[in-house]
C-alpha cells in the first residue's frame, strides 16, 4: 500500500522555445488504500500524469514521491507498481498463464511461488480455464480480466491504469467496472484510475481529479464534485446528461439576499451575504440547472409546488430511456434538458409545466466560470 | 495461383453446396469473373511463365537425356523430351565433383550467415525501430544508403583487410561481416518494429524487464516472421553466392557448391547432361525451401508492409 504525492509536477514536450505543456503544475496526494480516478477529455494531461508515476515518462519539473520517496529516477521495475493498458499489451506469444508469471519470473520468485500465485489470482477472476490459451484464443473481456491479473499476481504497492475499460462494450464495461471495484475492497491496493468517463469516474473513484489542459480542475470525493463543482468545466463535465447553463443576472432583492434573473423569472437565492456573490452584484452570471432537478408532474408534491419555480416549457426532442425520460425543451429564451420520471407519456411540441428547487441552482463567475456558491 | 486454388479447394470441401458463393467471396479479385474468364485468366497467366519456367525445363531435360538426343542436330519433340531416361547422368554428376563435400560446405556457411546476419539486424533494427538516442535519423539513414554502394567499390579495400588479417583461404571473410548486420534486412526488421506496439515494451519495462530482455524475450520472438523471411533471403544469397568463395577460398576442399559448379565446367566442359543433373540438384533444395516456406515468406515480407 502506497501514498503517492504530485509536487508542483510539470510535462513538457519540444524544445524550450516551441514546447507544449501536457502537465501543468500537479500538485495532488493519494491516500494510502485509495482508488483515485483522474478524468478529464482526451488531451487533459490524466494519462501522462499516470505514465510519469510508472516511470514512462520523465519529468520535466517538480517532484513524484511514492511512500515518501521521490520517484524521478526511480527505473520503472523498481517502483513496485502494476499497470493495466488500454489495449491490454498482453504479449501475444505467451500463454495466459506465462503472461501473468513474466514478472514473478523476472523477480526470480521460484516455481512453486509463482504457480500459487498466478493460480490464486485466475481464479479470483475466473480465468482458470484459460490459462493454456494465447490471448489471440481470447475475448476482449477474457483479455481485460488477464490484464488485470497479470497485475494483482505481483502483489505490487501500487496499481495503475490507464482507461482499461474503454475497449469494452457497454454491458461488458459495467460488469467488468464492478469487478475492479471489488477486487479494489479486497486487495487495499493503491490505485491511480484514468479514464475520460465520468461515470466510470463517479462510481469507482473514492475521489476524483478532475483534469482539463493540463491543470487541475478539482480534487474531490465524487458527490462533494458533483454537488459542489468548483467552475463550469466541472460542473458539465460530471454528470449525466450534462448541466444546463443559462445566462443569467444576479440582483439584490428589495427585502435583501440574493435574486437571480432568469429571463422573466426572478429566483430568490437562500444564501449568506458572500463576497462572491456582492462581486457579481448586477452583472451577469451564469446559472447552473442539473437536468436531474427539473420536475414535472407527480414529481411535483402540492407543497414543493409553492416553493418551486415554474418553467413553461414546449418539448423539442423526446428520449425515452424506460426508466427516465430525457426531454429537451424551450423555456422562453432557454434551452433546455430535463430528465423525469420515464413513465410519463410525453410527447414533441407538448407544453409542460416543469419546476425546480431554487436551492438547487449553481452560479459561476460569467468570464472565469468559478462557482459563486 | 497455387494459393487461390488451395483456398477454393479447401472452402469447396468446408461448404459443397454453397461452395460458388464463398468461392466468390473468397477470391477477391476473380470474384467478378466467370468460370470461363477465370480459365481464360489462368491461361494466360500460365502462357506468360512459359519463358521463365522454359530454361529450368530445359536443364532438368537435358539432365536425362542421353548424349545422342543433346547433340541431335533437328528439332523435334522426340529431341525435346529426353527418352530413354538417363538417371546414370546423376551418379556420374555426383561421382564427378565431390557433391557432399560442396554441400557440406555450401550448408555450414549458410547456417552461420543465416543466423549471424538474421540475429545482428534484428538487434541493430530493434535500435532503430523501438529504441531513442541521439541522431538516430542520420544514422539510419547512413545505414540505408550503403545499400546504394555496389560490392565492386569496396571490393579490393575489403580484399585487402582480409588479406592483412591473415583470412585469406578461410571461411572468415564469407562468415564474419554476416555478424555485423545486412543493411536491407535491418531496414526490413526495422518497419516491423516500429509497427509492434510500444505498450508491449511498456509492459514488460515495467514487468521488470530491461531493455535486452525486452528485446530477447517479447520483442524477437514476435518479429518470427519478419526474422523468417530475412533468414530466407540470406541462405538463398549464400547458397548462390559465387563471387564470394572466388574471391577468398582457394582450397579445393574448401569449395561451395555454386563455385564448385564452376569447376565442373572447366573440367568436364563437354558433358553437358551431367552438368545439367549438377546444376538441377544445385537448385533443387532452393526450390524445395521456396515450396515449403512459401507462406511464411509471402506473409513475412507482406507483415513488414505494416500489418500488426
Amino acid at each position: 500500500m502506497a501514498s503517492i504525492i504530485f509536487s508542483n509536477v510539470f510535462k513538457r514536450y519540444g524544445t524550450k522555445s516551441a514546447s507544449v505543456t501536457a502537465v501543468d503544475n500537479l500538485n495532488v496526494a493519494i491516500r494510502e488504500r485509495e482508488f483515485m480516478v483522474f478524468v478529464g477529455p482526451s488531451g487533459c494531461g490524466k494519462t501522462t500524469a499516470l505514465r510519469m508515476v510508472a516511470g514512462l515518462e520523465d519529468i520535466s519539473d517538480g517532484t513524484i514521491s511514492i511512500d515518501g520517496l521521490i520517484v524521478n529516477d526511480v527505473q520503472p521495475r523498481h517502483r513496485d507498481i502494476a499497470m493495466v493498458f488500454q489495449n491490454y499489451a498482453l504479449y501475444p506469444h505467451m500463454s495466459v498463464y506465462d503472461n501473468m508469471a513474466f514478472a514473478l519470473k523476472l523477480r526470480g520468485v521460484s516455481r512453486g511461488d509463482i504457480d500459487r500465485r498466478v493460480k490464486n489470482a485466475s481464479s479470483l477472476l475466473e480465468l482458470d480455464l484459460y490459462l493454456k490459451r494465447k490471448p489471440g484464443a481470447l475475448s476482449g473481456g477474457q483479455r481485460q480480466r488477464v490484464a488485470l491479473a497479470r497485475a494483482i499476481v505481483r502483489e505490487p504497492k501500487l496499481f495503475l491504469m490507464d482507461e482499461p475499460l474503454s475497449n469494452l462494450d457497454a454491458k461488458l464495461r459495467v460488469h467488468t467496472r464492478a469487478e475492479i471495484i471489488k477486487l479494489h475492497r479486497t486487495l487495499g491496493i493503491t490505485t491511480i484510475y484514468v479514464t475520460h468517463d465520468q461515470v466510470e469516474a463517479m462510481t469507482m473513484g473514492d475521489r476524483i481529479v478532475v483534469m482539463r489542459n493540463g491543470t487541475v480542475q478539482q480534487c474531490d470525493t465524487p458527490l462533494a464534485i458533483y454537488n459542489k463543482p468548483a467552475n463550469t468545466f466541472v460542473a458539465g463535465f460530471i454528470g449525466m446528461p450534462p448541466m444546463n447553463f443559462l445566462s443569467a443576472s444576479l440582483e439584490r432583492k428589495s427585502s435583501g439576499g440574493y435574486e437571480v434573473g432568469l429571463g422573466s423569472v426572478k429566483v430568490p437565492l437562500d444564501c449568506p451575504k458572500n463576497e462572491n456573490l456582492d462581486r457579481c452584484l448586477n452583472k451577469k452570471v451564469v446559472a447552473g440547472l442539473r437536468p436531474a432537478d427539473i420536475k414535472y408532474g407527480q414529481a411535483l408534491s402540492s407543497r414543493t409546488k409553492d416553493e418551486f419555480i415554474n418553467l413553461r416549457s414546449i418539448v423539442d426532442i423526446v428520449e425515452p430511456m424506460g426508466d427516465v425520460t430525457t426531454i429537451y425543451v424551450t423555456a422562453g429564451p432557454h434551452r433546455l434538458t430535463a430528465q423525469i420520471d420515464g413513465q410519463n407519456k410525453i410527447a414533441e411540441s407538448d407544453t409542460l409545466d416543469l419546476a425546480f428547487d431554487p436551492s438547487r441552482l449553481y452560479l459561476f463567475d460569467e468570464v472565469s466560470g468559478v462557482s459563486l456558491l | 495461383m497455387i494459393s487461390n486454388s488451395s483456398n477454393e479447394t479447401m472452402i469447396a470441401q468446408k461448404a459443397p453446396t454453397a461452395w460458388s458463393g464463398l468461392l466468390k467471396r473468397s477470391t477477391g479479385v476473380s470474384s467478378s469473373l466467370t468460370l470461363q474468364q477465370r480459365f481464360g485468366a489462368h491461361l494466360i497467366l500460365i502462357l506468360l511463365c512459359v519463358p521463365a519456367l522454359l530454361p529450368f525445363l530445359w536443364m532438368v531435360a537435358t539432365s536425362l537425356k542421353g548424349d545422342t538426343q543433346i547433340f541431335s542436330t533437328t528439332l523435334t519433340w522426340s529431341t525435346l523430351f529426353p527418352y530413354p531416361l538417363h538417371w546414370s547422368n546423376y551418379s556420374g554428376a555426383l561421382e564427378a565433383i565431390p557433391f557432399v563435400v560442396y554441400l557440406k560446405n555450401t550448408l555450414l556457411l549458410c547456417l552461420v550467415t543465416v543466423v549471424g546476419t538474421t540475429f545482428s539486424s534484428a538487434v541493430v533494427a530493434y535500435g532503430f525501430g523501438k529504441m531513442e538516442f541521439p541522431a538516430k535519423g542520420v544514422l539510419f539513414l547512413l545505414m540505408i544508403s550503403t545499400m546504394a554502394l555496389p560490392a565492386q567499390v569496396t571490393m579490393v579495400p575489403v580484399f585487402a583487410l582480409f588479406r592483412w588479417l591473415h583470412w585469406y583461404g578461410t571461411y572468415l571473410p564469407l562468415m564474419v561481416p554476416s555478424f555485423f548486420g545486412t543493411p536491407f534486412y535491418i531496414f526490413l526488421l526495422t518497419q516491423f518494429y516500429r509497427n509492434l506496439p510500444t505498450t508491449l515494451a511498456e509492459a514488460a519495462r515495467i514487468d521488470g524487464a530491461g531493455e535486452w530482455t525486452i528485446f530477447w524475450r517479447i520483442m524477437l520472438p514476435l518479429s518470427k516472421p519478419a526474422l523468417i523471411t530475412c533468414a530466407l533471403f540470406q541462405f538463398m544469397a549464400t547458397w548462390n553466392d559465387f563471387f564470394g568463395p572466388l574471391l577468398y577460398i582457394n582450397d579445393p576442399s574448401k569449395y561451395t557448391l555454386a563455385y564448385g559448379l564452376q569447376q565442373f565446367l572447366s573440367v568436364h566442359g563437354s558433358e553437358w547432361a551431367r552438368l545439367m543433373a549438377a546444376s538441377t540438384l544445385f537448385v533443387l533444395p532452393i526450390i524445395l525451401l521456396f515450396f515449403l516456406a512459401q507462406k511464411t515468406f509471402i506473409q513475412g515480407v507482406a507483415t513488414t508492409g505494416g500489418k500488426n
